[in-house]
């Protein structure tokens, strides 16, 4: 354990920070009392929905109304939850599509689907972007914050400008970039790519302004390090080094060494790597068995060796992980499939598997998580999407494992990129490969120095 | 998943040794002859142009036409404004009826593109031409769009159709050969024939020996000193480009009559027929408003935001819509959805009434599905039965559960009337489809949506107008075509201003 020194360091670390995102609440109520634009750029686990409520805290304070729009029917009631324990329930209203689930999320929390009931006063009214987006009038309210921002199409927050002149947009920079399903060459050229994330787009277009949280409250030390290549603005950890660690009782039984060996690491740092041999015969399958078979493995291994979680600064001090403290996620469902086929039958319902994109806004202690180029050996546009890559390198609080295939790093230093974007546009294929690079460099140069 | 059901049907196609239906029912209508035109294109090597274009229009003879220099304007427009007189006359009957444009692959929609791109927005040309030809270059723009829309008719694609139709014995890539898929769908046809067929050049551009054969003429042509020579060259070019139209124009044809027999046409492709007969009303309302105001939609994308996310609001719903009419009545659609895990096939294993509440009756079902498939549906997502023509029986996936030990994964479902509308479900029935809500009718109306803000700006009513006007400012520079003097004679019409 850190010595009383450090553990002193850490909690000042950890006050600066709390004071600096308290700052960052109040600077954002106050730039949002004339119309404006605001763009809060956050790493992983760095308190966007914190940040959020805080700024509902200063409106209902100052007795002002305030819209929240959510991604999904799900973080909006997360959101009323979060709101209802810092302000009084009553002043929360979940603003629901006309055949939604009347239950409120919270007790107290009000819930209605018309705009003219919702309830007069200072009030947060908490909706879907969709919900905000189709109705015909909303009720009166002087600020739209709007969560995981980075998940709105541009097209989806267009109507929003209907009701307010002043926006907050909060989200994460290096999610997967949102959901299209029609064909988009037609825009993008555009200068106002309808598919794209608007925050991007409004960063983009006009002046607004930016704001970044400074740090991560859920990486380790050295995982904010990794992934800071995946984003334009610096932050840090709010843990100090050696202030997260996980501690395995010792190794025995017939398991791949490889396995024990990643763990072991991870008693030392955050990250460590599993490399599966190349099969003898044959391709690369999608769904491949043997690196199904190791992610498994490590699921088991981990709670057989009685994982412990041990940290300063958070709620406790040492936990023994249980299975529902371990994830595993994979770039496709078939792969997702492949795994819960290998796992054990009484942790399949308790070990989170699931792809990247239904890892977003989630965490667990440990997890295992497949390359997303495992099984590619000539990856593509999709592939070198770095998004989810982001995703996965960045929902454990202790550990993360990666598990792949060892033509990996030869793979990425194979691939010439070809500049296939149109004109105008970033190369976000040269920008993945950069991004998978580092990342993989960085893997490498963990091992060595273990 | 659904890449391994092409590969399952790839495989089954090479096992039986011929092209292999993909598809129940036929998804696009297949108009009567003298509602649908044909149209193919040639290009010069190493230009973009179009140097020669053959048309049919229902049962009338093909017309062919050429220039012998697909690098002289001046020719090329008049020849685009020929066949666009008669392209624009096709799609404006006015008796209703749907109209199509059919094209023998890729390169000739790119085409398409391209004289939209050219002519749209042309501003000088010769005062008789220049109207005629940002005619067509409209009627390109929207029929080129119609190729990438599934929700329309009006454009068909034939290598597109006959690909979604049926999967073949070969490699993805040579699926794009007209002439080798059609040499497939023969009767008694094997390998040897569509290779054979795959060697003759069926794309927009000539087999390279063909277009230098013409090299010397084109030569001729150009410095020739006397009309009567010029002639001789162009009859020369216009033989050999009218041979290898003929040629395409041929498959064309035989690849529309073997798509129109393939299998009986889906009853949902009358939505589709329906809604590219409104695509074509509501173009003619398009033509009035530029008539009145000079305003044209660029062919080349969307800048102005609103534009933009009206346009892509509704690509997206045209997407919705195209499956929400064809599923219900194809059980391949069904298995296409099925296998990208956005439906599950079941067994009903309960069905109940249960209280909701004080008042609120519903019903209540468990199905137990094959645990191995993936599964895009969650928690609270809606689904109909396949089964139910007008979708308004809604059910709510309340609980999903795996059971590994014996493969299945049980789904509870809450119906959101007390009594759904569907094929009426009872314990024991087998097989059922659950297949996710399609409702084009959300996506259409974001896009009123957006169009709502645009008119809220307008008229101040929308408090973010503000932000509106910013992100359509600093519009690039007016793309729109330039003059320029090609050979002295004559003016030109440019486009890559």
């Amino acid at each position: 354990m850190p010595s009383r020194q450090v553990a002193a360091d850490g909690a000042k670390h950890r006050e600066r920070l709390k004071a600096q995102m308290t700052k960052i609440a109040a600077d954002l109520w106050a730039t949002a009392r004339s119309p404006s634009v605001t763009v809060v750029s956050s790493p992983p686990g760095a308190g966007k929905t914190r940040t959020l409520v805080a700024v509902c805290q200063h409106a209902i304070k100052a007795r002002k109304r305030v819209g929240v729009a959510c991604q999904t029917n799900a973080q909006a009631d997360d959101v009323c939850r979060r709101l209802a324990s810092e302000i009084d329930a009553t002043r929360v209203c979940r603003y629901i599509s006309s055949s939604g689930d009347e239950t409120p999320p919270v007790a107290g929390c009000n819930v209605e689907s018309a705009a003219n009931n919702v309830p007069a006063g200072p009030m947060v009214v908490v909706g879907t972007t969709m919900k905000w987006a189709l109705i015909d009038t909303a009720p009166d309210i002087d600020l739209i914050l709007i969560d995981e921002a980075w998940q709105m199409a541009l097209a989806s927050f267009i109507p929003l400008l209907r009701f307010s002149d002043r926006f907050i947009l909060i989200g994460d920079p290096g999610q997967i970039p949102p959901v299209v399903s029609a064909p988009t060459e037609r825009w993008e050229t555009s200068t106002n790519p309808p598919h794209r994330a608007a925050p991007e787009v409004l960063r983009e277009r006009m002046q607004v302004t930016r704001v970044s949280l400074p740090a991560t409250w859920r990486l380790p030390h050295d995982t904010a390090n990794l992934i800071r290549d995946f984003y334009d603005f610096e932050f840090e950890s709010a843990a100090l080094e050696g202030e997260r660690s996980l501690k395995f009782a010792a190794a025995n039984g017939d398991i791949a060494a490889g396995v024990d060996r990643a763990l072991d690491q991870l008693t030392r740092r955050s990250i460590a790597r599993v490399l599966v041999p190349m099969p003898k015969a044959g391709g690369l399958a999608q769904a491949d068995p043997d690196v199904a078979a190791v992610a498994a493995a490590t699921v088991v291994r981990a709670l057989e060796r009685k994982a412990t979680a041990r940290a300063v600064g958070r709620d406790f001090m040492s936990k023994m992980l249980k299975p529902t403290d371990l994830g595993v996620a994979a770039s496709h469902r078939t792969m997702v499939q492949a795994v819960l086929s290998k796992l054990p039958n009484e942790l399949r319902t308790q070990v989170k598997v699931d792809t990247a994109e239904r890892w977003q806004g989630l965490e667990r202690e440990l997890m295992v998580v497949v390359h997303p180029l495992s099984s590619m050996e000539n990856p593509g546009e999709f592939d070198l999407e770095t998004g989810r890559l982001c995703v996965m390198a960045s929902r454990h609080q202790t550990g993360l494992v990666v598990v792949g295939r060892a033509h990996i790093g030869e793979t990425l230093d194979g691939i010439l990129p070809v500049a296939s974007q149109p004109i105008g546009q970033p190369d976000a294929v040269a920008r993945g490969l950069k991004r998978h690079r580092a990342f993989w460099k960085h893997l490498d140069e963990s091992e060595r120095d273990a | 998943m659904a890449a391994e059901r092409d590969t399952a049907l790839r495989l089954r196609a090479y096992l039986a040794g011929k092209p292999v239906l993909k598809l129940e029912r036929r998804p696009i209508p297949v108009v009567a002859a003298r509602d649908r035109m044909l149209a193919v294109f040639l290009r010069m090597g190493g230009e973009s142009s179009p140097w020669a274009i053959a048309w049919k229009c229902g049962k009338s003879k093909a017309e062919f036409r050429s220039v012998p220099e697909a690098r002289r304007r001046t020719d090329v427009a008049t020849m685009a404004a020929e066949f666009g007189d008669v392209l624009c006359g096709h799609f404006e009957s006015t008796d209703g009826a749907l109209r199509q444009l059919w094209i023998p692959g890729g390169t000739h929609a790119d085409m398409l593109h391209f004289i939209a791109l050219r002519y749209t927005r042309a501003k000088k040309a010769d005062a008789a031409l220049l109207p005629r030809l940002n005619r067509v270059g409209r009627r390109c723009s929207q029929l080129f769009d119609a190729t990438q829309n599934p929700n329309s008719a009006l454009c068909v694609d034939a290598t597109v159709r006959l690909k979604e139709m049926f999967a073949f014995p070969c490699e993805p890539v040579r699926e794009n050969h007209l002439g080798f898929l059609v040499a497939w769908l023969a009767p008694g046809a094997c390998a040897t024939q569509a290779k054979a067929a795959e060697s003759l050049s069926v794309s927009s551009s000539l087999d390279p020996e063909i277009d230098r054969s013409l090299v010397a003429d084109v030569e001729g042509w150009n410095e020739a000193s006397s009309e009567t020579i010029r002639q001789r060259h162009a009859d020369r070019i216009h033989k050999v480009l009218e041979g290898e139209l003929r040629r395409r124009l041929d498959l064309l044809q035989t690849a529309l009559a073997v798509y129109d027999e393939a299998a009986a046409e889906n009853p949902g492709a009358q939505s589709i027929a329906l809604s590219s007969i409104q695509e074509l009303a509501r173009f003619g309302g398009t033509e009035a408003f530029v008539a009145q105001t000079g305003i044209v939609r660029s062919p080349e994308t969307d800048h102005s935001p609103t534009t933009a996310a009206m346009s892509y609001a509704n690509k997206d719903a045209d997407m919705i819509a195209a499956r929400a009419a064809l599923v219900p009545f194809d059980r391949s659609c069904q298995e296409e959805l099925i296998a990208e895990g956005s439906a599950v096939r079941g067994d009903i294993i309960s069905v109940e009434s249960v209280t909701l509440g004080m008042r609120k009756l519903r019903r209540q079902a468990v199905i137990e599905t094959d645990g191995a498939l993936p599964l895009r549906l969650r928690e609270s997502d809606s689904v109909v039965i396949a089964g139910d023509l007008d979708s308004k029986g809604v059910w709510k996936i309340t609980a999903i559960s795996d059971d590994p030990k014996r493969g299945v994964r049980t789904i509870t479902l809450l119906s959101q009337q007390a009594h759904p509308t569907g094929p009426q479900l009872k314990r024991g029935l087998a097989g059922v489809v659950f297949h996710e809500k399609l409702e084009p009718e959300l996506r259409r109306r974001l896009a009123r949506m957006v169009g709502g803000t645009k008119s809220g700006a307008d008229d101040g009513t929308a408090r973010g107008a503000w932000i509106l006007k910013k992100l359509a400012e600093r519009e690039p520079p007016d793309t729109a075509p330039d003059v320029e003097q090609f050979d002295g004679t004559a003016t030109e019409v440019v486009a890559d201003a």
